[in-house]
């Protein structure tokens, strides 16, 4: 099993074996029993016949646990952590679909900045405004208001700039 | 789940002009609503109450459960339709909870033409029983009607859905469980007599209602007898004599109470269990949304913009991201429920379609509710897209919302034109509800388009009468084309006819899905069994 | 002598709690104030009777003055405490209560006003003899870097009328200077509305030390054993211990006669605090400010004392003399105190605040132990207001005791999930230099690493992830908080017609 706890994940290896449990963590294996009183738990740690009673809050997600002067906060590792989204950013405007150019908001060197409209496609009774996903200079412009363009064909050339 | 970072400037002088146009579209709305619901005319509400009768709307108050919602059906019905004489349809349905348990209520209101029933009324109690049906609600009617509206009788009897349909609709929802209880307030004549009559529990009012086959005048007329409505088929007959009711009420108070210890005692329903993590109010305004809309709806609008405004803390998981970028899709949470969600950014290609069957794919074996956000001009088209099967990649879409068995909720919040509408969960498509924003459209295709169409077929005639005709000729008869078909396309023409449950405010549309997506879980999803996907 | 009868308290949380406890113990009826968001708040169910004052922004409740005074007047009081924060060092409110015929628990406005500006109190100060920090305003550009040689860097950029660290810059070198004074007007301005600023001599190993007094009305003082507050996060303090490590008795004497010298000429009555900046390398101390008011720490001075503070202040407004003279004040102290504050605040974090539900909430109990909260389980912590959950005052007989105690008392405070102070208070009450009393206003800066995003070594840890295990498995008689008990929508929603 993997878990976090405060923020640190670990591994360890857990046996149910009746109603007690066998823990495997780091190079020791460990048996133990738990017992409930209302909100609070007992847990027994049968080798060392040691007991001690904990505090319990229970999230969806997490679990946090008071165990004497200690602390933990356990939660799962979720897969979707891992993951995220790897974009490819186009610094160029390309048509999405075919349509009438509408508008060029821009001239040839002309400074632009991320999110500004540069171009505006009317497709389907739909005026779509395409934007510039970078900061950056206006290299070229292929199209002129008016024109008829296909998919994906190669609109404003934009060059990207730091700041 | 990630949160959904807003672009929208809500200082930007563009949201100021959008707030203030739906702001004030939302009160023409509201007050329509508000004109709607005081039902008949004046006359009517004073002799009802010389009667020490209430008004339905009072009626329904007092049965359901106090500090509770009620969530109304077709609440636009019979707008500007019969000269206005059937506010509402002149019946009022909706879902109220009685005595903890979610309940719909069919009510006939006796201002509007004594409680008769109109084309509209018959359309509207056929979709309250079906929302029942469908969502495994208890029923309760309170009856207060003349039955047929007799004019218009060819418009109400024969058809399939019909005024028979009703009786039909009862014995089935009888037989699945679905308590049918009526609480009669006044007559229930002829075929109205059969509401009560195929009802599990029936309660009658003393001295004030009345259920009978044929009433006094009929009774004359065929058999001479001479009787009076009491003596006939009152309260005391049915519930001492006939055993056509079963509970005796000195008063309407009385009654309503009584109808609340009946849904107290039934056993409670299982709900499916939706998956569900604690509720949270969206990040960023409900009431931003105003600011949002366009005026114009030809202007596109982020659509996640809305479901940051919608769903729980503004976290939306959203699937496939980067690939048929025209559609959104993706889960979120709405009062904790876990939902996917469909939205449109655009018109729709080859691989938003793919996209869109895929996403219900997963919904579908998961078994979480659809919820979808149509705005949507249509499908696209042109050579490159119908030799890449356009057609067989909008079947598979069609195919898997038509077969899947998660609940659908469908919100109209822009333009709904075309085969969009139906890729959508459209009426068509069974969608368990089915509402519209005040500024939406509803039509098969955008109206410049239309108005062309129809325009040039007339000036076509004209030309081959050898008439030359000037621009502002054309002009003048494109101009009320354009304007009677934008009418028809428009919300309240739609909400009138029932082609959807009803006109709400954007910024409402939360609660509307919290409350419409907890009823639907009355009923169990089942296991899912796809159609064949055109490959 | 005026007796009270009913005291209308003007603000929330622990410290209406706290007023309205004493007000009870002294046969005092007490009025509640709340605003909207505080409708379910702890503090109503201490008042005999409470009213709604308007809606969450404090500017539209508990600062609306005259809404408060319409209330107190509505409902027969004739007294109000202020608390501390909102309207308590307000000299206009303070007016306004008298004017309308009613007692203000507090000092005399006037006294208030010319306290309350900080270049204003520093003459008071210097007239009678009270060394403050050397400094002075700034007139101009030549004349501040006149003054910053005169007194020597590292020098203080500090706002007239500011507090809470806002404005305030050091300078080490006479070429920043000019920058320093352009950005603390600049943000003196933004934050007060007032651009004045000035200069003072910065003070490296800087001690927080203050003196609680009490004046009557008859010009009798007492001045109590000095608190320790430098352990400041943000220029706020989050521990307060009584009496300080740093300092002797013969300093703690001085300071506190002078104290008592300074608030008498101003016209002093009620409690109050004198603060002070000690230079432990030279063991001078310099005056800083007087806060008119009951302070948050005033309990850590209680535990030692004997004394109800608040109950004193109470007396005072009711024109009865002090009759304790200060050796019978000094025989009666003994012991040691300590007060930790318990904020929901994320200290991992900058100390960002931490909204939103106490689900689970469990406060530590026992001989000398003292929780002064405000909240229970289920209450909400909100963004309107400060984010103080509790005090938490532990009394031992020796300081290294009062430590030990308050680290189990810490350990046996459980509250989630919102995210409080107290793991980094925990750190401090084991860190090594504290415990030697070895601390200055810089201690968080400088021991960042090891009080901070500590990682330990845990004993309990295999235990915590067997438990962990045995109520993930056990689902039967236990769900997760999450499910089954959650409100239906249809039930949260209310009385709603669409």
């Amino acid at each position: 099993m993997n878990i976090k706890v405060n923020n640190e994940s670990l591994e360890y290896e857990l046996l149910r074996k009746g109603d007690s449990y066998l823990l495997s963590y780091q190079d020791s294996s460990l048996p133990f029993q738990v017992f409930r009183y209302g909100n609070d738990y007992l847990v027994l740690n049968i080798e060392d016949n040691t007991a001690i009673v904990l505090d319990v809050y229970k999230a969806k997600n997490k679990i946090v646990i008071w165990a004497e002067d200690e602390e933990f906060i356990i939660e799962e590792i979720s897969e979707n952590e891992t993951l995220s989204s790897h974009e490819v950013i186009e610094n160029n405007i390309k048509s999405p679909m075919p349509g009438i150019i509408k508008e060029i908001k821009f001239m040839e060197n002309d400074i632009v900045k991320k999110g500004d409209t540069v171009v505006v496609l009317e497709s389907m009774k739909v005026l779509n405004e395409l934007k510039s996903s970078v900061n950056g200079c206006i290299k070229k412009i292929y199209i002129e208001k008016g024109a008829q363009v296909g998919p994906l064909e190669l609109l404003v050339e934009i060059e990207p700039k730091e700041d | 789940m990630a949160k959904i970072m807003s672009n929208i400037n809500t200082n930007s002088e563009e949201f100021k002009k959008r707030y203030e146009f739906n702001k004030k579209k939302v009160e023409e709305i509201n007050q329509i609503r508000e004109e709607l619901a005081k039902g008949g005319p004046e006359k009517a509400h004073e002799v009802n109450k010389k009667r020490g009768k209430l008004f339905c709307r009072e009626r329904i108050e007092k049965v359901i459960d106090k500090n509770s919602p009620f969530l109304e059906i077709g609440p636009f019905v019979g707008y500007n339709m019969y000269n206005n004489e059937a506010p509402c349809g002149g019946i009022v349905t909706g879902i109220g909870k009685i005595s903890g348990k979610e309940v719909m209520i069919i009510a006939n209101d006796q201002t509007v033409k004594a409680g008769t029933y109109y084309p509209m009324t018959i359309k509207k109690h056929v979709r309250a029983q079906t929302i029942a049906r469908e969502n495994n609600l208890h029923c309760l009617y309170l009856v207060d009607s003349g039955g047929v509206f007799l004019p218009m009788q060819d418009e109400v009897y024969p058809d399939k859905e019909h005024f028979g349909n009703f009786f039909y609709n009862q014995a089935i929802m009888s037989s699945m469980g679905l308590l049918q209880v009526a609480v009669v307030t006044g007559l229930g004549t002829a075929g109205g007599a059969y509401v009560p009559a195929m009802c599990d529990q029936v309660i009658m009012v003393k001295n004030q209602s009345a259920i009978f086959i044929g009433g006094p005048p009929l009774v004359k007329a065929a058999t001479g007898e001479e009787i009076d409505a009491e003596n006939l088929g009152g309260a005391d007959v049915h519930t001492r004599i006939s055993g056509v009711a079963d509970y005796l009420a000195n008063n309407e108070e009385e009654a309503l109470k009584k109808a609340r210890e009946i849904f107290a005692h039934l056993p409670k329903q299982e709900k499916f269990k939706l998956d569900r993590s604690t509720p949270q109010d969206p990040l960023y305004d409900p009431d931003e949304i105003y600011g949002i809309l366009p005026e114009d709806l030809s202007i596109p609008f982020d659509v996640r913009e809305i479901i940051a405004r919608i769903v729980d803390n503004s976290e939306f998981e959203e699937f496939k991201p980067l690939y048929g970028q025209t559609l959104v899709t993706g889960f979120a949470r709405i009062g904790g429920y876990l939902v996917g969600i469909i939205g449109n950014n655009g018109i729709i290609f080859p691989e938003s379609s793919q996209k869109a069957a895929h996403f219900v794919e997963l919904c579908s074996l998961r078994k979480v509710p659809l919820i979808f956000l149509q705005n949507i001009t249509g499908f696209i088209i042109g050579k490159k897209y119908e030799h890449q099967g356009m057609a067989k990649d909008g079947a598979k879409w069609i195919t898997a919302i038509s077969t899947t068995n998660v609940p659908k909720i469908t919100i109209i919040i822009g333009n709904s034109y075309g085969a969009g509408n139906y890729a959508m969960a459209g009426r068509g498509y069974n969608p368990r509800f089915l509402w519209m924003w005040p500024n939406a459209k509803i039509a098969v295709m955008g109206p410049q388009q239309a108005a062309d169409v129809l325009s040039s077929i007339k000036l076509a005639q004209l030309e081959r009468e050898g008439k030359k005709l000037t621009q502002e000729e054309i002009e003048a008869i494109r101009k009320p084309i354009l304007q009677e078909y934008e009418e028809k396309s428009s919300a309240l023409y739609s909400s009138a006819r029932l082609w959807d449950d009803g006109i709400i405010d954007p910024k409402k549309t939360r609660e509307y899905l919290m409350l419409a997506l907890e009823v639907t879980l009355n009923k169990q999803i089942e296991d899912v069994k796809f159609g064949i996907f055109r490959m | 002598m005026r007796k009270i009868k009913r005291v209308l308290v003007a603000n929330r949380g622990e410290i209406a709690i706290r007023i309205m406890k004493t007000l009870k113990l002294l046969g005092i009826e007490s009025i509640g104030v709340y605003s909207e968001a505080d409708k379910l708040s702890k503090h109503i169910s201490f008042a005999d009777k409470a009213y709604n004052i308007g809606e969450p922004e404090a500017i539209k409740s508990y600062l609306n003055m005259e809404k408060i005074i319409n209330t107190a007047k509505q409902a027969n009081c004739d007294a109000i405490h202020p608390g501390y924060g909102f309207l308590a060092e307000n000299p206009v409110f303070a007016k306004m209560v008298q004017e309308n015929g009613l007692i203000w628990i507090g000092p005399p406005s006037e006294c208030m006003k010319n306290l309350g500006d900080k270049i204003n109190s520093r003459i008071i100060a210097q007239s009678a003899g009270i060394p403050t920090t050397p400094g002075g305003t700034i007139e101009s550009i030549e004349q501040a870097h006149k003054l910053a040689n005169e007194i020597g860097y590292p020098v203080l950029i500090k706002a007239s009328a500011g507090g809470g660290g806002k404005g305030m810059r050091i300078v080490y070198d006479d070429k920043d200077l000019e920058d320093a004074i352009k950005v603390a007007r600049e943000e003196a301005k933004a934050a007060f509305a007032d651009p004045t600023v000035y200069i003072e001599k910065y003070i490296e190993d800087a001690h927080h030390i203050e003196i609680q007094f009490l004046i009557d009305k008859f010009g009798n003082g007492l001045y109590f054993p000095e608190r320790e507050c430098s352990v400041q996060r943000r220029y706020q303090k989050i521990i307060e211990e009584s009496p300080s490590p740093t300092i002797d008795r013969q300093t703690a004497k001085k300071m506190g006669e002078a104290a008592l010298l300074v608030t008498k000429k101003a016209g002093y009555h009620n409690a109050g605090t004198v603060e002070f900046i000690y230079d432990k390398k030279s063991k001078n101390f310099y005056f800083l400010e007087v806060n008119a008011r009951i302070q948050v720490e005033h309990p850590v001075t209680e535990e030692i004392s004997g004394f109800d503070l608040i109950a004193s202040q109470i007396d005072i407004a009711e024109e009865k003399p002090i009759e304790l003279s200060q050796d019978e004040l000094n025989n009666r102290i003994n012991g040691h105190a300590i007060e930790s504050r318990i904020y929901s605040e994320d200290t991992d974090n900058n100390f960002m605040p931490s909204i939103g539900k106490i689900e689970h909430y469990r406060e530590p109990a026992g001989f000398g132990i003292r929780v002064d909260s405000g909240f229970f389980e289920g209450s909400e912590v909100l963004i309107h207001y400060d984010p103080l959950i509790a005090k938490l005052i532990v009394k031992a007989p020796n300081r290294m005791m009062a430590i030990k105690k308050m680290y189990r008392a810490l350990s046996e405070y459980h509250i989630a999930p919102i995210k409080t102070t107290i793991p980094l208070l925990k750190n401090i009450f084991k860190h090594k230099k504290f415990i030697e009393g070895d601390y200055n206003t810089q201690f968080l800066s400088i021991y960042k690493d090891e009080l901070f995003n500590q990682k330990q070594n845990p004993i309990h840890l295999k235990e915590a992830i067997v438990l962990y295990e045995f109520l993930k498995q056990s689902s039967s008689d236990l769900t997760f908080s999450g499910e089954a008990t959650l409100p239906s929508c249809w039930e949260m929603i209310g009385s709603w017609r669409g």
